[in-house]
């Protein structure tokens, strides 16, 4: 299992662990909906246990992504090592998440 | 380790043990007059370190490059099939499939190994196009787009330079409605992906 999830005021809070399968999609997915029937829009993906992004790791952030766009909604992503965001550049997905340096920048009000 | 399997092929990551097989097609004047494949051409011309090739080739995230095995014969590595120039953005992608053993061409293996592929790309990837070129003198590629539901597109005329003369180009799209249309009519999918506990990758 690749997702843990902490629900807290107007947001999920999610941390990224290392295996991801297509099983792991569907759960997200589900969190998602759940999550914006209760009125949780944004989202907060932890990528602290994430060293790298492989293809497959890209394509689920951005149909998380789009998903959570479709509904109005956002993610924004902490924690991001250098190759991580270095995948995102490139792949030019970054521009669909809200960038977020660490927690502690998050509550300062970073944007 | 991503792997995917239909009743006829199996789809697997490349390896240091295909580097034989991945020389004797790059040398293949008839699959180079036939695809004429940018993949093949870098492996021939751009990697002295061939191992680096591999390693580079399973690690670029904007391409997945599958080898193709068949199941009837133990295994036995007859081609290669790949998504490339993938747009995560925007859902698009491009295909190539080579069947590098001559036994193995005309009988549908690259067909069946498109389609599972294809299949992956946009269950798992998200992808909602996938587009192939082809040479016009190409009919078995052709043929092939043609059973997996492909469209054609458009004509890039005059574009490719072959035995003293200029070849059309044709564009071959495929978009996800379209897709589901063929997955209704062939059960093939259902068995295809009934293994996605098979389907792990590291994020």
């Amino acid at each position: 299992m690749g997702i843990e999830a902490k629900l807290s005021d107007g947001r999920v809070e999610l941390l990224l662990k290392g295996e991801f399968g297509p099983d792991d999609l569907a759960e997200f997915n589900k969190l998602i909906n759940d999550s914006i029937s209760l009125g949780k829009k944004q989202l907060l993906i932890d990528l602290k246990r994430v060293d790298r992004l492989t293809l497959h790791g890209l394509a689920f952030l951005s149909r998380w992504a789009m998903e959570v766009r479709r509904q109005d909604g956002l993610i924004g992503l902490v924690n991001l090592k250098p190759e991580v965001r270095r995948a995102l550049v490139e792949s030019k997905l970054l521009s669909l998440f809200k960038i977020i340096g660490s927690k502690k920048q998050m509550k300062n009000g970073a944007q | 380790m991503l792997i995917l399997s239909s009743k006829k092929v199996t789809l697997r990551k490349p390896d240091i043990g295909d580097l034989n097989r991945l020389k004797r097609w790059a040398d293949d004047p008839f699959l180079d007059k036939m695809v004429n494949s940018e993949l093949l051409y870098s492996f021939r011309y751009r990697y002295k370190d061939k191992k680096k090739f591999i390693e580079d080739l399973n690690g670029d995230t904007t391409q997945l490059a599958m080898m193709i095995e068949a199941n009837s014969n133990l295994g036995y590595t007859i081609g290669l099939v790949r998504l490339f120039d993938i747009n995560l953005l925007h859902g698009y992608a491009f295909l190539e499939t080579i069947v590098g053993d001559k036994r193995y061409r005309l009988k549908g293996w690259g067909e069946e190994a498109s389609r599972l592929l294809i299949h992956h790309g946009m269950q798992t990837l998200g992808l909602r196009r996938v587009e192939a070129k082809v040479f016009e003198y190409n009919k078995p590629s052709i043929n092939s787009l043609l059973k997996n539901g492909f469209k054609l597109e458009g004509v890039l005329r005059q574009t490719f330079a072959c035995d003293g003369k200029y070849w059309d180009i044709l564009v071959f799209g495929i978009i996800g409605p379209e897709l589901e249309e063929q997955r209704s009519k062939l059960a093939f999918f259902d068995a295809a992906f009934k293994n996605s506990e098979d389907v792990k990758d590291t994020l």
